[in-house]
């Protein structure tokens, strides 16, 4: 938690310098010096030359990109990934002994989208990013950390729109609500999740470990009495699935936090999530869920693959799309970890999207336009085809949250038939559970009731009113467990 | 005059109010949420358990309750005599269990530690007097405290690893007893020079006594409690420097521990582990009761011929002071016969590999020393009872 503390403190200080030396903060070299300011808090020194470097490189590769059209751009591309995972110790390429003298490099994963988008933006355009812009878009502190992967055009208008931007009382209440929103989803339904999660994980362990011993009956009452033979695989369903609900929370109550901050500087920055919960299908998961990270893969690593492959001569859309497909969602999957856990979910979601995408294909071609649009509308249709996504991804990016060792041992603590079995049972009972979810929120009175809360809330204008918001969010925030568990995506 | 007062006065007044109301508020969130099936996920105020005394240099507050949130989350209840237990405990144990962390086990319910668990196995009456950070020292001073009360007619100490003989407190007494050498270095006695410091003296002091009081009624002030001991900007820290997962079972502290036992290196230690030995062998003496030192080695993928030497340093330990030393590591290495890592047992989570032990490490624990104890076909009646 404290980074983003950290981060809150900085843009506060930039408010107030805003309001006393107008002129000295609207200048860009002072945004840079807040930016470097906060890396230099956030990273150790050596980490700091490391970040450096690699800026410094992908600035001249994007430089050569842009004066060279004729060289193609896998050419410039290449060794920057190949730092990248380099920098990122990937398995592959096998450098462990110089491993040992990189260190830990955050927010480098969100860096070098960024650097990618100048590097391709500056080729199309012809027209390099001046070396200031450049560094304030590739290291905006708004952004550094886990995102939200902001494009260099919106990026510009911000900052030209940051240059005169005033600080109105309905934008701050509307920016300090978006705050608090991203801690409350951190702080306490993170943490929910989170410990639903560790439940349904030791009770799955308790349940394997203690069949050895032969004192077992007096020390096992526990409330959740699995049955015998689904205990393990039940166990880490339910665990799998709590873990995404917990990532869920995490990122977005991150994301929203930040957004928050960058409405205080006059920044708009992208929304990364949409009810991803609701999705029908993976590939509208995908539409829902880390959009600004997936709206990147689609514009310069689906498209661009696409139109290499109608080039080729490939003229049926469907094979044409397949490769797309499978290269950008095993590249999406492996951008999130490094070790083979993450290769496996790579190629999880490589036949997920190919799958969903080749299931939709068919589907126009069996059934009537009519009877596909009613199965589509049909609530059971989407509330299974949701329960099946959702937990499909959930066990795809297990690796997040089980380091490699446990990774093997935990698919191996079941049967094959267990597994079906349980997943089966898990994916039922949230299928049910999503269905009635949604058909209480379509209810009216639920939705004016959260439009009067809200409303009242925001009435309120008090100074009373505003110490107890102020004691509430200082309490919250020195709740231990956001202190234990840093966000995950910092992690990339 | 009118806008200057309110500017003034009454805005910070009524801010302050808002603070404290606030405050209030979560206080009571706090409790309800303890009250509630939500302490298993919802965030908990870990509770502060420990307090200044005068023999030991720190002690748990007799009656303290309150969850523990560090690495799993544990209810926890300090019985009147200021060990971990439910009940008042005036009628003595039968066994008595010493140690450090591993055995005051704070991330399993007390129902789930091994300490209870081999009472359960023996049907005999438990006490367990594990304490977080425990040197030799700490685990002598303790005993002397608490044996007359208890009368147990058996003392398991438990040593988890070398680290309980290589700590530097080992040879301190500035932050809690400790053993010093004598101005020959010849042998090594228990000092009590915390009793001297600043920090002893204003947590004995009537502030220090306040504080302790807000800690027993407030969550609140277990919360600010918490966040001063980790430090305001740990986050940061971690960020900067990522913790490195240590490999318990390496070999340099392999190393360690057979110098210790086997080559009695270094002498300054060695010295602290004989005076540690002999201690207990006059409390056993004293009491006319038995000491067990259960000790298990960081070495689950050691050599034979590497444990046998230990064995042998043991068994030579136990003709000389007459108390029971056994190596627990067997036993741990035969539950696991196709080899295991301490994670097995001795974690929660991934992150904390190599830490406490988790449930199943306090079962097998339990089998151990519950197994160890029948050999010594000790009859646990004790007429003063």
């Amino acid at each position: 938690m404290t980074p983003i503390v950290t981060l809150a403190c900085f843009t506060l200080t930039f408010v107030f310098l805003r309001k006393v030396l107008p002129r000295l903060a609207r200048h860009d070299l002072t945004f840079l010096g807040f930016n470097f300011a906060f890396l230099a808090i956030l990273m150790n020194g050596s980490a700091l030359i490391f970040l450096t470097v690699f800026l410094v490189i992908s600035y001249a590769l994007a430089a050569a990109a842009q004066r060279w059209k004729a060289i193609h751009i896998g050419f410039f591309i290449f060794p920057l990934v190949l730092i990248f995972a380099v920098f990122k110790k990937y398995y592959f390429p096998p450098l462990q002994p110089v491993y040992e003298h990189i260190p830990e490099l955050i927010g480098l994963s969100y860096v070098i989208f960024r650097v990618l988008i100048i590097m391709l933006e500056s080729r199309n355009t012809g027209k390099l990013v001046n070396p200031l812009s450049y560094l304030n878009y590739s290291v905006s502190m708004l952004t550094f950390m886990s995102g939200p992967i902001q494009r260099y055009r919106e990026f510009s208008e911000d900052m030209k729109r940051f240059k005169t931007f005033t600080l109105d009382k309905k934008e701050t209440l509307s920016a300090l609500a978006r705050f608090m929103g991203g801690v409350i989803k951190v702080i306490y339904l993170a943490a929910a999740a989170q410990g639903l999660q560790n439940y349904f994980m030791e009770a799955r362990k308790w349940k394997t470990s203690m069949e050895d011993f032969d004192f077992v009956p007096m020390t096992f009452h526990d409330p959740l009495a699995f049955s015998e033979v689904l205990a393990p695989s039940l166990g880490f369903g339910l665990a799998s699935l709590f873990y995404l609900v917990f990532l869920y929370f995490n990122f977005s109550g991150y994301t929203d936090m930040a957004i928050g901050l960058g409405r205080l500087l006059g920044f708009r920055l992208p929304e990364n999530f949409k009810y991803p919960f609701a999705a029908t299908s993976f590939l509208d998961f995908w539409t829902r869920w880390h959009i600004s990270l997936s709206l990147w893969f689609r514009d310069y690593c689906f498209t661009p693959i696409l139109k290499g492959m109608i080039k080729i001569g490939i003229k049926s859309p469907v094979i044409a799309t397949l490769p797309a497909y499978f290269i950008s969602f095993g590249l999406l999957g492996l951008w999130h970890g490094r070790t083979w856990p993450f290769i496996l979910c790579g190629l999880m979601f490589a036949a997920a999207s190919t799958a969903n995408h080749s299931y939709r294909s068919v589907l126009k071609r069996v059934v009537t336009k009519e009877t596909l649009t009613k199965l589509n509308e049909s609530r059971f249709y989407q509330a299974f085809t949701s329960a099946l996504t959702l937990f499909y991804i959930s066990l795809a990016i297990t690796g997040l949250w089980l380091p490699g060792d446990e990774f093997t041992s935990v698919w191996h603590s079941f049967s094959p038939a267990q597994a079906v079995l349980s997943f089966g049972l898990v994916i039922v009972c949230l299928a049910v559970c999503l269905y009635l979810g949604r058909a209480m929120l379509r209810r009216k009175e639920y939705a004016a009731c959260a439009c009067w809360v809200y409303g009242t809330i925001r009435r309120f204008n008090t100074p009373l009113w505003w110490g107890a918001l102020a004691g509430l969010c200082l309490w919250t925030l020195l709740l231990p467990k956001p202190l234990d568990d840093p966000f995950v995506y910092f992690r990339f | 005059m009118k806008t200057l007062s309110r500017k003034f006065f009454r805005i910070p007044l009524f801010f302050l109010a808002g603070l404290v109301l606030a405050t209030g508020f979560f206080e009571m969130f706090l409790r309800i949420t303890e009250l509630m099936p939500g302490f298993r996920i919802l965030p908990v105020a870990q509770v502060s358990l420990y307090s200044p005394d005068p023999d030991v240099g720190y002690s748990f507050r007799p009656n303290a309750n309150g969850f523990w949130d560090t690495e799993n989350r544990a209810y926890i209840e300090i019985n009147n005599l200021g060990y971990r237990g439910q009940e008042t405990a005036d009628d003595g144990a039968d066994i008595v269990f010493a140690g450090h962390s591993l055995t005051e086990a704070l991330q399993v319910e007390e129902d789930k530690t091994f300490a209870f668990l081999t009472g359960q196995r023996l049907n005999v009456k438990t006490a367990n007097l594990g304490i977080s950070g425990a040197s030799p020292a700490v685990v002598v001073a303790r005993l002397r405290k608490y044996m007359p009360t208890l009368k147990p007619q058996l003392v398991v100490v438990v040593v988890v690893e070398t680290r309980f003989f290589e700590h530097a407190a080992v040879l301190q007494d500035n932050a809690y007893v400790g053993y010093k050498l004598t101005a020959d270095g010849s042998t090594a006695h228990l000092s009590y020079g915390f009793r001297q410091t600043r920090g002893y003296k204003f947590r004995t002091s009537e502030v220090g006594g306040l504080i302790y009081w807000a800690l027993d009624h407030f969550r609140i002030v277990n919360v600010l409690n918490n966040t001063f001991n980790r430090g305001l900007f740990r986050g940061l820290r971690d960020l900067r420097a990522p913790a490195v997962v240590k490999n318990e079972a390496s070999i340099g502290t392999q190393k360690s521990f057979f110098d210790l036992w086997v080559r009695s290196e270094p002498r300054d230690h060695r010295l602290a582990l004989e005076a540690f030995l002999s201690d207990l062998a006059d409390l056993q003496a004293q009491h006319k009761t038995n000491v067990i030192i259960a000790v298990t080695g960081p070495w689950e993928d050691a050599n034979t011929v590497t444990l046998e030497a230990v064995d042998q340093a043991m068994r030579a330990m136990t003709d000389r002071y007459g108390v029971t030393i056994v190596n627990l590591t067997p036993f741990i290495q035969s539950q696991y016969p196709d080899g295991v890592t301490s994670v097995a047992y001795r974690s929660f989570r991934p992150p904390w590999r190599g830490g406490h032990l988790n449930e199943t490490g306090h079962l097998i624990y339990a089998e151990a020393l519950a197994d160890i104890i029948e050999r010594q076909k000790l009859r646990f009646v004790n007429p003063e009872k």
